[in-house]
């Protein structure tokens, strides 16, 4: 029964990324203000007197300060107890190495169902490999990993005893990412995507939309 | 000479080690942190609220209490409390000592509502204590046996507030 909710609202989040992926179809893609013009002497003549060149470093694509730090405000429906929750999240692009870019990303959620209300402050280092997107494209698809902090804090309602019960729980998780993003503009957007976590009991915990701000 | 785009540079040699030393250094850390986190607790689910540890903190009614006073007592007893693991029932007394609103509930240790024992006004205690005893079959409110584990019972009577650890076995 509960999964079968649970995949409803995964459902109707999916519906929601189909209906901005169908606006996002006409869309132009974005200047790439990354990529090189080619050398104006690309087309002429080799020159033969010229030395052999060693072979070009890989180079790392400047990043434009819209690709580096992020905002993030989203909701999220939620595997167990919680039905949805609400999050606000900030992340900083940190580098890259081939074959992952690294990014960090601090968030903040809070829920609330019945007698329980809870607060949780995330912290995740994820990787995302290089290539699974372009700078140029409007639609990037989201794959990503890595480790998770969470400090998460809850009270109780004692119903009707007028009373609260608190605790707080620091958890250590590896996550999993998998969605997609679409870029409206240049600065906002909008991502949907799911979550799977490590150690876990549940296949997908958590699938969440959000609108982005660069 | 080729112009060369720096998104179709193919990795070297050099950079393809370094990428899977750097991906069999992250598998590494998932899994120390996959063992870190070593309980498969779900982060957004109930916090054990009463973790408990005995198996009943209210005292036991044994202990003769005194009822001089104008205060509301309370006691309680598994019914085997040499043997707790076998208990099948917690037996609560209390003494009013004027007539009051009574609420006495049991919360599971996720602080999460199991059974309402008692909710309704009481008169004032006549002799030691109400009869008869309030009794908790360590069922829930649609009458299952609730599963073993750590509960905690809530009673208030007035201002009077307290609450007991139950360990049912």
């Amino acid at each position: 029964m509960t999964k079968t909710r649970f995949g409803l609202r995964c459902g109707a989040l999916l519906s929601l990324a189909c209906i901005l992926l169908a606006g996002a179809a006409c869309a132009q893609p974005l200047p790439d203000s990354t990529e090189v013009e080619p050398p104006a002497d690309a087309m002429a003549p080799p020159d033969t007197t010229a030395l052999p060149q060693p072979p070009a470093k890989h180079v790392t694509p400047p990043r434009s300060s819209e690709e580096r730090d992020r905002f993030e405000l989203g909701v999220s429906v939620m595997e167990g107890f919680f039905d949805v929750g609400g999050s606000f999240a900030y992340r900083r692009y940190i580098g890259e190495r081939w074959p992952f870019e690294r990014t960090i990303m601090a968030e903040l959620t809070g829920t609330k169902k019945e007698y329980l209300t809870e607060g949780a402050l995330s912290v995740y280092w994820l990787f995302r490999p290089i290539r699974s997107y372009r700078m140029s494209w409007r639609i990037r698809p989201i794959i990503e990993g890595g480790p998770g902090g969470h400090l998460v804090f809850q009270t109780a309602k004692i119903e009707g005893f007028d009373r609260s019960a608190y605790d707080a729980h620091v958890y250590l998780k590896a996550h999993a990412y998998a969605g997609v993003e679409f870029l409206a503009t240049r600065r906002w957007g909008f991502l949907v995507r799911g979550r799977l976590s490590v150690p876990s009991h549940q296949p997908l915990d958590y699938a969440q939309a959000a609108i982005f701000l660069r | 000479m080729r112009g060369e785009l720096p998104h179709f540079n193919f990795p070297s040699t050099v950079d393809r080690r370094i990428g899977a030393r750097s991906f069999l250094r992250l598998l590494a850390l998932l899994a120390l942190f996959a063992i870190a986190g070593c309980s498969a607790d779900e982060v957004h689910s109930p916090l054990t609220f009463f973790p408990g540890s005995q198996s009943s903190s209210w005292s036991d009614c044994d202990n003769k209490p005194d009822l001089s006073g104008n205060e509301v007592l309370v006691c309680a007893a598994l019914d085997s409390p040499q043997a707790p693991t076998k208990a099948t029932k917690y037996t609560i007394n209390f003494y009013l000592p004027r007539s009051l609103h009574v609420r006495l509930a049991v919360f599971d240790s996720h602080a999460a509502l199991v059974k309402l024992l008692l909710d309704q006004d009481e008169n004032g205690t006549v002799g030691t204590f109400r009869y008869p005893p309030i009794i908790w079959d360590f069922t829930d409110a649609q009458g299952n046996r609730v599963p073993k584990g750590d509960y905690r019972c809530y009673l208030s009577a007035g201002d009077y507030l307290s609450f007991s650890d139950v360990a049912v076995p």
